[in-house]
């Protein structure tokens, strides 16, 4: 008797410890799992996601970094393209350099230590490489020698948002809301400024300004003359997207579902739509601005909106899938990733008629790689 | 349902953080409410307990459990008539800590998906939150630093010249739950059978409660130990107030049991003929009035039983 109360409070121990972990587990999935991060080039889609990085062309796939997922490694961020090679950011504070071509390892760059990611997109600028990492510190590299940083700045906390070049500063947003401008060459803090919330979206230049939106419902600038931060507007809701600028007009499309146009030097509204009417669901990718002149908005739940600079909507489409994914543009088409949907890229005519899709496919034969040595993935597409 | 459960709980601690600033001292103050919202339940607890072991203690129960000792299913029958004359809930004692697990649970979910390192989890976050109540935008991101702990991260404690970290708050969290197991039951009577097993299962609680806890404070988010041990320590605190405090119990070996009434050896009729207005006051052993010499009063070993009996003098 005494053995099996003994027995059942060590099941209850086991058990409870179990949830506790389950209950970890999912936590720790929701935490590491991501959303595809796009780049485009001529005709190729390269989709950074989970454990690859993969290039795309008309819904076929070209090539597929690494070929077999290795343990660990996780890519989110959009890769960066230039110069016949990727530059993809790893959940393991790695930036791998790939032939742009074929996939191949060119070469990696490890930063301090591997229990940091880089969720930011490297930026090259006047053949400078700068990575920015989530351990709060910005590397910059000599594109010719990827092996020792010439600099390094570590700042307050850690940074989610490709940094910013130009005219020989590096401007950057951390998370604890803070707008830096490092000096490009030397990476020293020229100065740092208080802004009203996390900036989660590209940081967009225009007039030679700054621009951003926050977490903290508004879309600012930095003025390099001033050297002060100046608010445009305020929003409903947070803002994640990075807004789209488009002549002397602002497009900001927020977390509560709005969109809004104004002015950009005035900052006055010009229009204000309420695009979606679902709670609790927003625009975290980026609006852009199709080949056919309008303006493009992803909600979250997968819904693709189409509206002219005038604000009048011109059409839409509900795919299967959610859309975190900033869309890139490719010819006349745009691409949109997916998740967990049927299929991770979609790609629509302006006029949102499918062109093609692409679904991960199922890897039948993989000759391991030797080191930066092309590897060979024979692949089933599953048929459309 | 669960999961908005859980979000009430990461709502009010991301607005105590908004209001603190600081994600450890937020679930401190959170666990202290928590404590003082299940109060009364607690107290109930206590009062069931005490009442429970005062009725143990009465010439009436253990004439009951001296006359149906043969027979379990009337013995519990009588028990439970007992149990209600008394208005005595022998369940009582487990609510609680039933709603602990819950409390338990969602905290730490609330705990995991408060403190987010990517930005799916900070997107989770952004839905979670009650958008009237709480601005994510405002308190966003989340310090998960307190004292040399990461919250979301299990706990140690480096020192130089150590090559491993201690775990302290795991440490802590075992003693404290040592402390309380031990100071917060009761003294139980050997003669009732019912209270021996339970004494027993309370021997096994001690020993595995504090197991447990401590190896949930080593493997998982401090944020969930630190509660645990300012649970424990309120815990016992709450005792403390309600001056039900079994501080022998701190002492270590065998512990010394109270000494009981043994059944009257003539039934009392009374207490059964005409209830008493205060069965309070019934189910306070009167050893003079029972006749028994609380000198020579020993404990009746024949209620153990294939238990070795008691060497003479």
């Amino acid at each position: 008797m005494k053995r099996k109360k003994q027995f059942l409070l060590l099941l209850l121990m086991i058990l409870t410890t179990m949830i506790l972990s389950g209950c970890a587990g999912n936590s720790a999935l929701s935490n590491a799992v991501s959303w595809p991060g796009l780049a485009a080039d001529d005709e190729t889609v390269y989709v950074a996601y989970t454990s690859s990085v993969q290039a795309v062309s008309n819904g076929k796939l070209l090539w597929r970094y690494p070929a077999e997922a290795q343990n660990g490694m996780m890519f989110f961020a959009a890769p960066t393209i230039y110069d016949g090679k990727i530059y993809a950011g790893t959940y393991q504070n790695e930036v791998h350099v790939l032939n742009q071509n074929d996939g191949t390892l060119i070469t990696k760059i490890s930063l301090e230590t591997n229990k940091n990611k880089i969720l930011a997109s490297p930026v090259i600028a006047d053949d400078m490489l700068f990575i920015a990492s989530n351990n709060g510190s910005v590397y910059a590299y000599a594109l010719d020698d990827l092996g020792v940083p010439v600099w390094q700045t570590d700042l307050s906390t850690e940074i989610w948002v490709s940094p910013f070049v130009s005219d020989g500063k590096v401007y950057v947003t951390t998370l604890d809301k803070r707008f830096l401008v490092l000096d490009e060459k030397t990476g020293s803090i020229e100065k740092t400024l208080s802004i009203n919330g996390a900036v989660m979206g590209r940081l967009v230049l225009s007039n030679d300004r700054i621009y951003f939106g926050t977490l903290g419902k508004e879309v600012a600038y930095f003025n390099p003359t001033t050297q002060e931060i100046e608010t445009v507007m305020q929003t409903n809701g947070e803002i994640w997207a990075s807004p789209l600028i488009i002549g002397d007009k602002i497009i900001v499309a927020d977390m509560a579902g709005y969109l809004y146009c104004n002015e950009l030097e005035t900052g006055k509204s010009v229009w204000q739509i309420k695009a979606v009417s679902t709670d609790k669901v927003g625009f975290i990718a980026d609006p852009i601005l199709l080949p056919n002149g309008n303006l493009l908005a992803v909600a979250e739940d997968g819904n693709l909106l189409v509206y002219d600079t005038d604000g009048k909507s011109v059409n839409s489409r509900l795919i299967n899938g959610k859309t975190m994914s900033s869309p890139v543009v490719i010819g006349e088409s745009f691409v949109t990733g997916l998740i967990p949907g049927d299929a991770l890229l979609r790609s629509y005519t302006s006029d949102l008629k499918e062109d093609w899709w692409y679904a991960e496919p199922v890897q039948t034969t993989v000759v391991a790689p030797t080191s930066e040595v092309s590897q060979e993935t024979v692949t089933e597409t599953p048929a459309k | 349902m669960w999961q908005s459960f859980v979000n009430i709980f990461l709502n009010i601690l991301l607005y105590i953080y908004k209001l603190v600033g600081n994600f450890g001292v937020a679930i401190v103050l959170f666990t202290v409410l928590i404590k003082l919202i299940t109060y009364p339940l607690m107290r109930k607890q206590i009062q069931s307990s005490t009442k429970m072991m005062e009725l143990q203690k009465s010439p009436e129960y253990l004439e009951m459990m001296e006359k149906y000792k043969g027979n379990q299913e009337k013995l519990a029958e009588e028990q439970m008539k007992l149990y209600k004359k008394f208005g005595v809930n022998p369940t009582a004692s487990c609510l609680p800590t039933l709603i602990q697990l819950p409390i338990i649970f969602a905290l730490y979910q609330a705990i995991i998906a408060a403190i987010v390192s990517t930005p799916l989890g900070m997107l989770d976050l952004t839905k979670r939150a009650f958008s009237g109540f709480l601005q994510i935008g405002e308190i966003f991101p989340i310090n998960p630093n307190f004292l040399w702990m990461n919250l979301g991260q299990p706990e140690r404690l480096y020192i130089q010249g150590i090559s491993f970290g201690i775990p302290v708050l795991a440490i802590l969290v075992v003693i404290t739950t040592i402390m309380q197991t031990k100071l917060t039951v009761p003294p139980t009577n050997p003669n009732d059978k019912n209270a021996a097993s339970g004494a027993m299962m309370t021997g096994m609680m001690n020993i595995y409660m504090p197991l447990l806890m401590g190896f949930m404070a080593y493997t998982l988010a401090s944020g969930l130990s630190l509660y645990f041990l300012i649970s424990n320590v309120f815990t016992i605190v709450q005792y403390g107030v309600e001056g039900k405090l079994n501080w022998k119990a701190l002492k270590f070996g065998k512990p010394q049991l109270p000494k009981l009434a043994t059944p009257a050896e003539k039934p009392v009729t009374t207490s059964r003929s005409v209830p008493n207005a205060n069965p309070k006051k019934s189910m306070t052993p009167n050893l003079a009035e029972s006749g028994v010499d609380p000198a020579e009063e020993k404990i009746d070993y024949r209620e153990f039983k294939n238990k070795k009996k008691p060497k003479k003098k």
